[in-house]
């Protein structure tokens, strides 16, 4: 890695567990911004404070698209490139109006039932087939993966594909950038043949709607088609799956808490906002947006061009917005995280996101109050997300 | 997100948004941006009555 004079070696967290690096806070106690040298793309400015992650986030002189001039900083060698996460308004909201009304609080609100019936039935099956079980394999995963699948209309059946495809496309330094191309031709290819069979036979999910949008209003290429259902495909479940684990996880090195949590079940709204607040899932903040003029920010003036990361996970604990930030409170009010970010590319699936881990933390401290590790967890290495690859658990 | 949905009804003043004005003339576009808004902010009224955010 080469890193220059000025500029830390970043990501600063440790792949392996959730703790978040004590450079952040010390870096938010200082005046102006840090500047930062990933593995791979040009240094960057790092925000780590709450109030200059909002502006950045938000403010529409930031751009994710300008970055595709740049050598982007970034974790791994292949670049995510295209997708909407990489685009600015006005494309941006093209794509997303698109998509944005199945995911609506109310459109979420509607799945609960199943969600509901779908958690029971996962639990059903690991007390059938008694403990030690693998919280993720058996949980987790298969959850969030039948909701999008669902919605999306892909064949849950395809899960372990994807799951390989999933990986890669979030993983850091593991791959060359040849092979993260060829992971994402094969992605692709797998949603075309996919989309082809819907333009056949339409039917009542998100992707024959999509198709629709495209077919018959031109609203979208045939190209964003394919890589918009890619991105819902793997958002859409990889960071619910991996945070069901972190926040139980999280919930056990607090017993206090949990016992509160399983005493009264109103307040699971409350924790899994707090949790998502509390929980750093990012190994390093990513996705840098570019200053398209000069614009001050926490004491340091970002010239046009600059790339700027900003870390969410540090912002979350920061101690001018939070009080006692380092400590897990699930009762903590007027909880403004930014766990799913900020701006125009506020997390899409948050509602849906938010009645996945309410309902998995109903069904998990309901059902198993003794639930508990029951071996060692194997943590995700070189990802983007952070948490467990595996985690035995007994009830 | 919502005053990119709608930048004509709604801009961005600090970290929150607001109405350009209290009333603004029929618009699909501030329909859709009370829709999807993540902390369901935005009412759209029309002669007194609540029509946005729309409920499917």
């Amino acid at each position: 890695m080469t890193v220059n004079d000025t500029a830390l070696a970043y990501p600063f967290n440790s792949a392996e567990g959730l703790a978040l690096s004590d450079a952040y806070e010390k870096a938010q106690g200082q005046p102006g911004l840090l500047r930062v040298q990933l593995p791979y793309g040009e240094p960057a400015w790092l925000v780590t404070r709450y109030d200059d992650a909002r502006l950045v986030l938000g403010d529409r002189r930031f751009s994710r698209a300008v970055g595709a001039d740049h050598d982007e900083p970034r974790q791994s060698e292949g670049r995510l490139g295209s997708g909407i996460l990489s685009m600015d308004p006005p494309d941006h909201t093209r794509l997303r109006s698109l998509v944005a009304k199945a995911f609506t609080v109310h459109q979420a609100e509607k799945l609960r039932p199943q969600v509901r019936q779908l958690c029971a039935e996962l639990l059903d099956d690991m007390e059938a087939a008694g403990p030690p079980a693998d919280l993720v394999d058996g949980f987790a995963l298969p959850l969030p993966v039948a909701v999008i699948c669902r919605m999306l209309g892909v064949p849950a059946e395809d899960r372990p594909k994807f799951r390989v495809w999933s990986d890669a496309a979030l993983s850091t330094s593991s791959l060359t950038a040849a092979e993260f191309e060829a992971n994402r031709e094969e992605l692709r290819s797998y949603m075309r043949q996919l989309i082809t069979v819907h333009r056949d036979d339409p039917r009542d999910d998100l992707m024959t709607a999509l198709i629709d949008a495209r077919d018959n209003g031109d609203r979208l290429s045939e190209l964003e088609l394919v890589d918009l259902c890619v991105g819902i495909l793997v958002a859409g479940h990889e960071t619910t799956a991996t945070q069901i684990p972190n926040f139980v996880l999280t919930l056990l090195d607090h017993p206090a808490q949990l016992a509160a949590l399983r005493d009264d079940p109103g307040l699971i709204p409350a924790a899994v906002e707090e949790l998502l607040r509390f929980v750093p899932l990012g190994s390093g903040a990513a996705q840098p947006r570019y200053a398209t003029e000069d614009i001050e920010v926490g004491g340091t003036l970002v010239r046009a061009g600059s790339p700027v990361l900003v870390a969410t996970g540090a912002a979350n604990r920061d101690a001018l917005r939070f009080t006692t930030p380092g400590t897990l409170d699930i009762a903590r009010e007027t909880n403004q995280h930014l766990g799913f970010g900020h701006g125009v590319h506020h997390c899409l699936g948050a509602p849906l996101a938010r009645l996945e881990l309410q309902e998995a933390l109903a069904a998990l401290t309901g059902r198993m109050p003794g639930l508990r590790t029951a071996g060692d967890v194997v943590w995700k290495s070189e990802m983007l997300v952070r948490g467990p690859r595996s985690m035995p658990v007994a009830w | 997100m919502c005053a990119a949905i709608a930048p004509d009804a709604l801009t961005l003043d600090g970290a929150h948004a607001r109405p350009v004005a209290e009333e603004t003339a029929p618009d699909e576009n501030v329909l859709d941006a009370a829709d999807v808004c993540p902390a369901q902010a935005i009412t759209v009224r029309a002669d007194g009555e609540v029509v946005g955010p729309r409920p499917d």
